[in-house]
């Protein structure tokens, strides 16, 4: 990615994803390992990190509260909705070089959106553990 | 005059009315860092001069307020006025709005809208003033005793 590039994702970080993660850790709840496996995931590469995601977002969680969803499983289905999103602005936010062919775009676009993901659940785990003091299974 | 000499003269006039504030947080750093504080104010002062973005201060802050014990440290005072939290309160509305006072006047005074990446320039610059001058309070109002 060009100078030009890292500084669009700069911007974007401290303009937009700083918020969206505050606003998307609002009423959610995950154990800190949880945190921090994700933090470890959002360092690798865009297909890890949507594996990991996707895989933890079908798991099935056991300890129903009240018959409701478990909480780690909302909470990556919402991000799995997140990851879309982010995705989309990879491809909005004039990122991505087109390449000369269907694979080099999609491989520019996967890199794209890893560091926006990146930006992202770096401010949403520091608003995770900001609100729950760093313990573990508090609420969010 | 030129552009860059007019964001860092509209800075520093900024910069001079946070003195009561950097007095009040050095301050309270100073009461609320027992033992250690030298360290977090000085490691404070690198993440400010080193981030380009003012999320990394504040994920920065939110991250060591998360790891200090209720009353102590960065969460030193009553549960609903403690001082990480004042810091990222005080960052994000009260420096910020400075910011968009220093990118208004600027905007008007050279007709020509300051960007997005001026503005988060800007931003910075009035972390680094404040910070800078919290430390120098810190030290005044006891720090230096450590």
């Amino acid at each position: 990615m060009n100078s030009d590039g890292e500084l669009t994702i700069r911007l974007l970080s401290d303009e937009l994803l700083y918020e969206e993660a505050v606003r998307f850790a609002s009423g959610k709840e995950l154990r800190a390992a949880q945190v921090n496996g994700l933090l470890a995931f959002s360092k690798g590469e865009w297909s890890e990190l949507e594996k990991f995601v996707n895989h933890q977002a079908s798991r099935n969680w056991q300890d129903l509260r009240d018959g409701q969803p478990h909480p780690t499983k909302l909470f990556y289905s919402e991000l799995k909705k997140k990851l879309a999103w982010l995705k989309k602005q990879a491809q909005e936010s004039r990122l991505i070089a087109d390449g000369p062919t269907k694979q080099e775009l999609k491989t520019h676009t996967d890199a794209a959106a890893a560091k926006l993901a990146q930006e992202f659940i770096q401010h949403l785990a520091a608003e995770m553990l900001y609100r729950t003091g760093g313990n573990d299974n508090a609420h969010v | 005059m030129k552009r860059e000499i007019l964001f860092v003269k509209e800075i520093a006039v900024q910069a001079d009315n946070l003195y009561p504030d950097g007095e009040r947080f050095g301050a309270w750093a100073a009461q609320a860092f027992a033992v250690d504080g030298r360290r977090q104010i000085k490691e404070l002062e690198n993440i400010v001069n080193s981030s380009l973005k003012v999320s990394d201060v504040l994920d920065y802050l939110k991250k060591q307020t998360a790891k200090s014990k209720a009353g102590e440290k960065w969460r030193h005072g009553p549960e609903q006025d403690q001082l990480g939290p004042a810091l990222i309160g005080f960052i994000s509305g009260d420096l910020k709005n400075k910011r968009n006072t220093v990118s208004n006047k600027i905007g008007a005074d050279t007709s020509q809208a300051v960007s997005e990446a001026e503005k988060q320039q800007v931003y910075l610059a009035l972390i680094r003033e404040f910070v800078r001058q919290m430390a120098a309070q810190y030290e005044l109002k006891g720090g230096r005793n450590e």
